[in-house]
């Protein structure tokens, strides 16, 4: 079964139980709004960020994605960012920096 | 639909079908959570109903007394439970706990609740024979509460959002009480600056128990010395990580320490000098292999010479000494997984509204 017919089935069967007077345990949000940021058209000029989550080979992988970029396109500067927890989110103070400094931002997962 | 139609056609195998379709499980068969049952468990909380106890990660959904309940009656819990429920619950707001990163890690820890001082024997918590296991009804049903809690609210489905790699059985339920009769020394939230008396929670982000057996020590260094050879290899995150992790001392063995005049700080202190893994085997393994340098280790380790011996902890502090389980020569290791425990006190509402807990 797919993923959204497991969902859609799911969400019937949660309706059906809450008409029964069942208490619903879950609580899912509604997600939150996030809009794509305008696709840039193209990279030459543009400040690159890389935000690297500690863990093995996330900043060799970003390094590597920094020199095919960097071979492709006229970067106009770069910021790093070194999570030193991996399992935690990036801080705010982390966030604002890149927001603050870059025009597009990569980032990866070392496993 | 009215809740005639709905339930006109429905036989009690049908409905607990249909709870599984709803995904509301954890696997195993539940009790409807019907509105009249969760509202003698809101009663029993002593709690408004919709009063917010945690925000649970990663989806953010709200864990209102309500909510809780609702999970608790599906856990067989019986409504006298709910305080120490929503304290286990209210410890993991601690940001020190990172639940949300416990919630999500490829790494197959999950929450153990530890109880302290009268609710165990209010509520009937196991804290002697078969204390991991199956047959007590508090352990067994508290502890499930508190996990069908952080996956239906926070969204944590395993293989979705939950990223576990393995997962291990203490994801259906994690809850043990400590045995403060038979232990020669202080608990656990004495030990944190709770009264003797006081009721309190610890939650502690853990791996499975390790079973270590040894039947003929009669001196502390021989048992320690087989107990620190358990937490010192090379698969585990803690010479890396150098994290919390968890040692479970059976009576007999807690008495083999305490009656050659040893507090728990020794016993500490020696695990803390003996359990240690020689540098340059870590090499091998671990989160970043020959790149040690990445590992957050304190600078006093030499990190230019291979011999340097590894501690599994910061500070002797850092490992956790507990006394629990029934008779037999049997002692536990616990490892963690990288984030500090949190003691909470029950019905200590104060702890609850600043939402920190005491740590260590």
């Amino acid at each position: 079964m797919t993923t959204i017919a497991r969902e859609t089935d799911a969400a019937a069967a949660a309706e059906r139980l809450l008409a029964l007077g069942l208490v619903d345990p879950t609580d899912r949000p509604r997600p939150r709004e996030h809009r794509a940021a305008p696709r840039l058209a193209t990279l030459n000029g543009k400040r690159a960020g890389f935000l690297d989550n500690h863990k093995a080979n996330a900043d060799v992988l970003l390094e590597e994605l920094r020199e095919l970029l960097a071979s492709r396109f006229e970067l106009a500067g770069e910021t790093w960012v070194h999570k030193f927890i991996y399992s935690r989110e990036a801080t705010p103070a982390e966030i604002d920096q890149l927001a603050e400094r870059c025009d597009f931002v990569v980032t990866a997962v070392g496993d | 639909m009215s809740q005639a139609e709905a339930g006109a056609a429905l036989t009690v195998d049908e409905l607990v079908e249909l709870i599984y379709a709803a995904g509301w499980t954890d696997g195993l068969p539940v009790v409807p959570p019907a509105r009249a049952l969760v509202d003698r468990f809101v009663a029993a909380s002593g709690r408004p109903a919709d009063e917010l106890v945690l925000i649970v990660p990663p989806l953010g959904g709200r864990g209102t007394v309500e909510k809780i309940a609702a999970n608790a009656v599906m856990a067989g819990c019986l409504p006298e439970h709910m305080p120490a429920v929503i304290s286990a619950l209210e410890a993991m707001r601690d940001d020190r706990f990172n639940l949300r990163g416990m919630q999500c890690s490829t790494h197959l820890s999950t929450p153990l609740l530890i109880f302290h001082g009268p609710i165990r024997r209010e509520l009937g918590i196991n804290c002697g024979a078969n204390v991991f296991g199956q047959g007590w009804r508090a352990n067994a049903t508290i502890g499930r509460a508190v996990k069908l809690a952080l996956v239906n609210l926070g969204g944590a489905v395993p293989g979705d959002a939950d990223k576990s790699t393995f997962g291990h059985p203490g994801k259906y339920t994690y809850c043990i009480g400590e045995n403060e009769e038979e232990s020669p020394w202080e608990p656990l939230h004495v030990e944190r600056g709770f009264a003797l008396e006081q009721s309190a929670v610890t939650v502690y982000g853990a791996e499975a128990p390790h079973n270590i057996n040894n039947q003929t020590a009669d001196n502390p260094y021989d048992l320690l010395r087989t107990i620190a050879s358990m937490m010192a290899n090379l698969g585990s995150n803690h010479p890396y990580l150098m994290s919390e992790s968890m040692v479970v001392l059976s009576p007999e063995h807690a008495r083999v320490c305490s009656e050659a005049g040893w507090r728990k700080r020794d016993v500490r202190d020696f695990l803390f000098e003996t359990a240690r893994v020689r540098l340059g085997d870590l090499k091998q393994g671990g989160l970043h292999g020959a790149r040690t340098q990445m590992n957050p280790w304190p600078r006093w380790l030499d990190q230019a010479n291979d011999e340097t011996r590894v501690p599994v902890a910061r500070r002797p502090d850092d490992l956790i000494v507990i006394v629990a389980g029934g008779p037999g020569r049997h002692s536990l290791y616990i490892p963690g997984w990288g984030t500090r425990s949190v003691t909470q006190g029950i019905g200590d509402r104060e702890w609850g509204i600043e939402g920190v807990g005491r740590g260590s």
